[in-house]
C-alpha cells in the first residue's frame, strides 16, 4: 500500500477510480475529503440499501446510512483493516440497524411509516394505473414480511435479491460457509411464502 | 417426477438446483399446475424483493453527507464498537479474566479429584443439555454444546426461550450450537427420534429421497445460532434429541439407518444417548412432547 500510495499524485482532482476501498480509507485518515467522497459514492447505494430493507422504512434506513459514514469519517485515523471494508460496513450498518430495532421510538415510527405509506396510495387511485397499484402494495407486503424475519436470515436475503449478491460474495460478507447462506435463502423464501399465505 | 416441496421449489427460483434436477422439475412443473402456481409465487416473492433499478441511487446522498463533514457534524458520531475495534485494552482485561476463570476451573477439577469422580464423567447424562465431552473416546478437549430454544407469539412478536423439559407437538424449535473443542469440528447435523423410532429432522432439513448431508458450521467458540425455526408434527410421548458434530460431512440417511438400527436394539429411548459414529462430538438430550399447544 506504501508504494501505492507514494505513487499517487497528491492532487484532490486526481482520478481515485482504481483505488482499492482501504487505500482510499488510508487517503481519509491524511484528511483526503475526495478520497471519502469516492468511499461514499462506491458504497453508498449498498450501505443505504441494507439499512432500508433492514429496517423496512426508507427514512430510517437513510438516517441510519448516513450515521454509518458520519461515524467512519469521525473514526478514520482508528481505522484498521480486518476483512473487506465492505464487509467492515456492513458489519457497523448492522449493528446500527440492530440498536435502532430495539428503540421503541424506532418501531413506533415505522409503525406509523408504515401507515403512511399505505395512505398516499388509496389517495392517488385514480392517477394510477391498478397493476402499479397492486404491485406497489404486493412489494410492501412481501417486504415487511422480510423484516419479520429471523436476523441471520433477512441479513442473506437482502444481499441476495436486492444486492444482487453472489452466494460467494455473501458467504465472504458473513463469514457464514456457502451451505448455510444456501439455507438461509430457501428457508427466508418458504417462510415468507408461508406467511403470506397464512395472513392472506 | 413427484411434486415439488416448498423448499425445493424456493431452490430452484434461486438457481440452487443442478442442471439435471431443475431441468427434471421445470419439465414436472410444465404438466403439474399445483407445482407451476408454486414455483411463481417463490418467483413473484424475489421479484418484490429486488430493488428498482434507481431505488437506492440517490445522487443527493453522498452529496448530504459531504455537507454534515464539512459543517463538522460528524465529530458528533461515533462508532460502536465491533470485533475490529477492540482496543487493546480490552485485550489485556479478557486476559486477566481468562487467568481467573482457568483459576478457578483448576480449583474446582482438584476438588472433584479427591471425590473420585472420573474426568470423561464431570458431565453426566442428566446434565447433558450443558457443555458434554462425548466424542471421540470422550475426549474432554471435545466439548461441544447446543441450546434449545422454543418460539412462543407474544403480541405478534415471536419470541424464543430455552427449552425446558417439554415442547408441544407443533413446538417451533430453533438451535445455537457452540464448540468449545480443541480441534473444532466442521459439520453439524440435529435431529430427533421418537420411541416409534421416527427420525425428525432440523440439520440438515430432510425431505424423502432426497440424499441431504451435514451442514457447515463456523468452527468458532461463540454460541452461534442455525438460521432458522423448523417445526415438525411430533408425536406425544419421550423424544431424543441429537446433535452430531463431525469432521467431515455425514450422510442423513446413513445416520438414520444407525439411528434406527440402535433404537431397535435398546428399544429405549432413555439409554440411546450416544450413536455408534466415530469420530464425532455429540449433544444429546431426551424431552417429552405433549400434545398440541392450545390456540
Amino acid at each position: 500500500m506504501t508504494v501505492f500510495l507514494k505513487a499517487l499524485p497528491d492532487h484532490p482532482e486526481s482520478s481515485m477510480d482504481n483505488i482499492s476501498d482501504d487505500d482510499l480509507m488510508h487517503l481519509s485518515s491524511l484528511d483526503r475529503k475526495d478520497a471519502f467522497e469516492m468511499l461514499v459514492a462506491r458504497h453508498g447505494s449498498f450501505v443505504f440499501g441494507l439499512a432500508v430493507r433492514f429496517m423496512g422504512d426508507r427514512q430510517t434506513g437513510r438516517d441510519i446510512a448516513q450515521d454509518v459514514f458520519l461515524s467512519l469519517w469521525a473514526q478514520r485515523k482508528h481505522y484498521q483493516r480486518n476483512g473487506t471494508f465492505k464487509s467492515y460496513l456492513a458489519a457497523v450498518c448492522l449493528n446500527r440497524c440492530r440498536n435502532a430495532s430495539r428503540s421503541k421510538k424506532n418501531q413506533e415510527r415505522r409503525i406509523k411509516h408504515m401507515e403512511l405509506e399505505t395512505g398516499p396510495i388509496e389517495a392517488d387511485v385514480a392517477d394510477l394505473p391498478l397493476d402499479t397499484l397492486l404491485k406497489s402494495e404486493r412489494a410492501r407486503e412481501i417486504r415487511e414480511r422480510l423484516c419479520r424475519l429471523p436476523e441471520a436470515t433477512k441479513t442473506v436475503l437482502i444481499y441476495r435479491f436486492v444486492h444482487d449478491m453472489s452466494l460467494l460474495e455473501i458467504a465472504s460478507l458473513t463469514g457464514m460457509p456457502m451451505g448455510t447462506v444456501k439455507s438461509h435463502v430457501s428457508r427466508g423464501l418458504v417462510r415468507i411464502a408461508r406467511m403470506l399465505k397464512k395472513e392472506g | 417426477m413427484r411434486c415439488l416441496t416448498d423448499n425445493e421449489a424456493a431452490d430452484l427460483v434461486s438457481g440452487f438446483l443442478d442442471m439435471e434436477t431443475a431441468a427434471a422439475a421445470n419439465a414436472h412443473a410444465a404438466c403439474c399446475p399445483a407445482c407451476t402456481k408454486r414455483i411463481g409465487r417463490f418467483s413473484d416473492i424475489i421479484d418484490h424483493l429486488r430493488a428498482d433499478a434507481t431505488e437506492f441511487d440517490d445522487k443527493s446522498f453522498g452529496a448530504e453527507i459531504m455537507t454534515l463533514i464539512d459543517l463538522g457534524r460528524a465529530e458528533e458520531h461515533r462508532l460502536p464498537q465491533t470485533k475490529w475495534s477492540i482496543s487493546w485494552k480490552t485485550g489485556v482485561v479478557a486476559a486477566a479474566a481468562a487467568v481467573v476463570l482457568i483459576s478457578i476451573t483448576a480449583l474446582q477439577l482438584s476438588g472433584d479429584r479427591k471425590d473420585n469422580v472420573p474426568a470423561a464423567n464431570w458431565h453426566s447424562p442428566e446434565n447433558a443439555h450443558r457443555f458434554a465431552s462425548r466424542g471421540a473416546a470422550d475426549a474432554t478437549d471435545q466439548w461441544v454444546s447446543l441450546t434449545m430454544f422454543a418460539r412462543r407469539d407474544q403480541n405478534d412478536r415471536a419470541m424464543f426461550y430455552p427449552v425446558d423439559e417439554t415442547i408441544f407437538t407443533d413446538t417451533a424449535v430453533a438451535f445455537a450450537y457452540e464448540d468449545h473443542s480443541a480441534s473444532p469440528f466442521s459439520y453439524l447435523m440435529v435431529f430427533a427420534v421418537d420411541s416409534n423410532g421416527t427420525v425428525f429432522w432440523y440439520y440438515p432439513a430432510r425431505d424423502p429421497g432426497g440424499a441431504q448431508m451435514s451442514i457447515a458450521t463456523a468452527g468458532g467458540r461463540e454460541k452461534t445460532p442455525l438460521p432458522d425455526e423448523v417445526t415438525h408434527e411430533l408425536t406425544p410421548g419421550p423424544i431424543r434429541f441429537f446433535g452430531i458434530f463431525s469432521r467431515v460431512p455425514l450422510q442423513a440417511e446413513h445416520v438414520e439407518g444407525i439411528v434406527k438400527r440402535q433404537l431397535a436394539a435398546t428399544r429405549d429411548l432413555s439409554t440411546l444417548t450416544r450413536m455408534d459414529i466415530e469420530e464425532t462430538g455429540q449433544w444429546t438430550r431426551q424431552l417429552a412432547v405433549r400434545e398440541k399447544a392450545s390456540e
